[in-house]
């Protein structure tokens, strides 16, 4: 009788589960083939193609805002492991005064949104001549997504410490050697876990894109948003889902060049 | 001599680039919100942007609203994130650990989406035309799409809430999953021994433990939800309005006079979130000082 209830539990929430994270992504497959689905219809009169030809057809700009976006992406990704790196050292790994707050200092962009920050920037940008510039776009970026990598990377530097490089000093290996075989195998996980959150929020951005890119840089999502924003929601849908792919996509492929990389070393 | 500068050397650029960008925003920020800007000549400084918004019912309105959002998101965020968490132990202490992982996993997926196609699902579920209402029009609950309850642009909240809510318990649950993974299964037999039920074990056992990292994730969804901007304003409504929409459209959509409006509305948002942060911060000193 007890282990019927308990069974029923676990039932009931995977049921649950996969209602919450599943059945949006099925609704929004529907919804981008669908075709005349008027209320109070569940499931469309027919299937169509339409909004997927819309979203591929040339005059919509849309391999151009992927490419800009990835480019961006990746940029910004770069940039934030070569800061995060030796700053993941430093607060992984050694003991100094002030370590405390410049934490926090690091950290904080993690709870005040990029747009508040970016307001403030703009005349500066203006005056710089950074608007409407995709240097400009990767600096915005480079606030909401610097934190996570700086995080990430710590943790791994506090889990490695210095026994390991000493050991390799002993054994003769210098500095450049022992960062690429010894630090940097140990840091994979958090750079992996980083780059995913960097990538990821990187992408993401619509807000600071339109205010500091003023038109001029084309993302991903700001293509999207009139559709989203009470437009075509079958084209909607299927800029949903292209989006949802191309960030796992972009994943998959990080998770999996960090570690061919990882491995190339390991047989070296 | 070198070895205690070496900490301060390899922090340095992360540190630049989170002064210059980030803290310069503020700066500049705070700068333009009292009317001080050298860049363009102005160096009056004033305080009659922050004496406009204090004065203006407008202000006062976005920031009950945005306190009242933020504040049910969280909440039950947090609750939610505990339930789910409550049935990931039941899986452990069940032996089913594959299922535990699969179901954590399969939760973190919200957290792969933008707060903009998640205000999007969202709104293609609960709007009044939505799949919500077809289904209770199908199962002969509602008459007409009128009869719905208007979730989405409405004037309390809620489509804004449930994205939120959606999108954040995720990461409640990434929070508060290592604490699950460190509770020894011997620790909750022992608690069974003494006569415990599964229910009484976690209340018991995990859930001091969880207490932590709960606060961790309830204070950062709170200001996250305080300030975010995409989900109010694809699910707001024009009155009234959050903060972040609120200053957003002054600084865009006003004339340059308003600029510094904006500004005085950021900053003093900014403020909000910062002083919540030392509340959380000195609670959590104060524990740790019992403890």
């Amino acid at each position: 009788m007890k282990d019927k209830t308990t069974n029923g539990v676990i039932l009931i929430g995977i049921i649950f589960i996969a209602l919450i994270s599943i059945l949006p992504f099925v609704f929004l497959s529907i919804l981008s083939f669908s075709q005349g689905w008027a209320w109070p219809k569940i499931l469309p009169n027919s299937l169509s193609l339409g909004a997927w030809k819309y979203v591929f057809a040339p005059t919509s700009g849309t391999i151009n805002a992927i490419f800009t976006s990835l480019k961006v992406a990746i940029v910004v990704t770069i940039i934030n492991l070569v800061l995060a790196i030796p700053a993941g050292d430093a607060l992984g790994r050694y003991k100094f005064k002030g370590k405390k707050i410049i934490e926090a200092i690091l950290l904080m962009p993690i709870i005040i949104p990029p747009i508040i920050i970016m307001m403030g920037m703009h005349k500066t940008f203006i005056v710089f001549n950074l608007t409407e510039s995709t240097l400009g776009v990767i600096l915005c970026h480079i606030v909401p997504t610097l934190p996570y990598m700086i995080r990430a990377v710590t943790i791994s530097y506090n889990q490695l410490g210095f026994k390991w490089e000493e050991q390799g000093k002993m054994l003769g290996a210098g500095k450049i050697d022992r960062f690429f075989n010894i630090v940097f195998p140990f840091l994979i996980p958090g750079i992996v876990a980083g780059s995913s959150l960097s990538i990821v929020i990187s992408l993401s951005q619509y807000i600071i894109t339109v205010l500091m890119g003023g038109g001029q840089v084309v993302t991903l999502p700001m293509i999207m948003f009139p559709f989203i924003n009470g437009g075509n929601q079958g084209i909607g849908a299927a800029y949903s889902i292209l989006f949802a792919l191309i960030a796992v996509i972009a994943l998959i492929a990080m998770d999996l060049l960090l570690k061919r990389y990882y491995n190339d070393r390991k047989i070296n | 001599m070198l070895q205690n500068r070496k900490p301060y050397l390899l922090i340095l650029p992360s540190l630049l680039a989170t002064v210059f960008l980030f803290i310069g925003g503020i700066l500049y920020g705070i700068f333009e919100s009292i009317g001080f800007s050298p860049l363009v000549g102005e160096k009056q400084v004033t305080l009659k942007y922050y004496l406009e918004i204090f004065n203006s019912d407008d202000f006062w309105q976005a920031f009950f609203t945005t306190i009242r959002i933020a504040s049910l998101s969280t909440i039950f965020s947090v609750i939610l994130g505990v339930l789910i968490i409550y049935f990931l132990y039941i899986m452990k202490v069940n032996k089913k650990n594959q299922s535990a992982i699969l179901a954590q996993r399969l939760f973190q997926v919200p957290m792969l989406f933008p707060y903009l196609v998640f205000s999007y699902i969202v709104y293609i579920i609960f709007s009044s035309t939505g799949w919500c209402s077809r289904i209770l029009y199908g199962l002969g609950i509602i008459d007409s799409m009128d009869n719905f309850p208007i979730m989405i642009n409405d004037r309390f909240g809620w489509g804004i809430i449930i994205a939120y809510v959606w999108k954040t318990s995720p990461f409640v649950v990434l929070m508060l999953y290592p604490v699950l993974l460190k509770v020894p299964l011997s620790l909750i037999d022992a608690a069974k021994v003494f006569g415990a039920n599964k229910f009484t074990a976690f209340k018991e056992v995990v859930f001091p433990l969880l207490i932590s990292p709960l606060k961790l994730s309830a204070f950062i969804v709170f200001s996250y939800s305080f300030l975010a901007f995409e989900v109010p304003y694809i699910l707001g409504v024009t009155y009234p309005k959050t903060l972040s929409v609120y200053s957003y459209l002054t600084y865009t959509t006003g004339n340059l006079s308003e600029r510094p409006k904006a500004m005085a509305i950021n900053i003093a948002s900014t403020f909000c979130v910062i002083v919540i942060g030392l509340i959380f911060y000195l609670l959590k000193k104060g524990e740790g000082n019992e403890g």
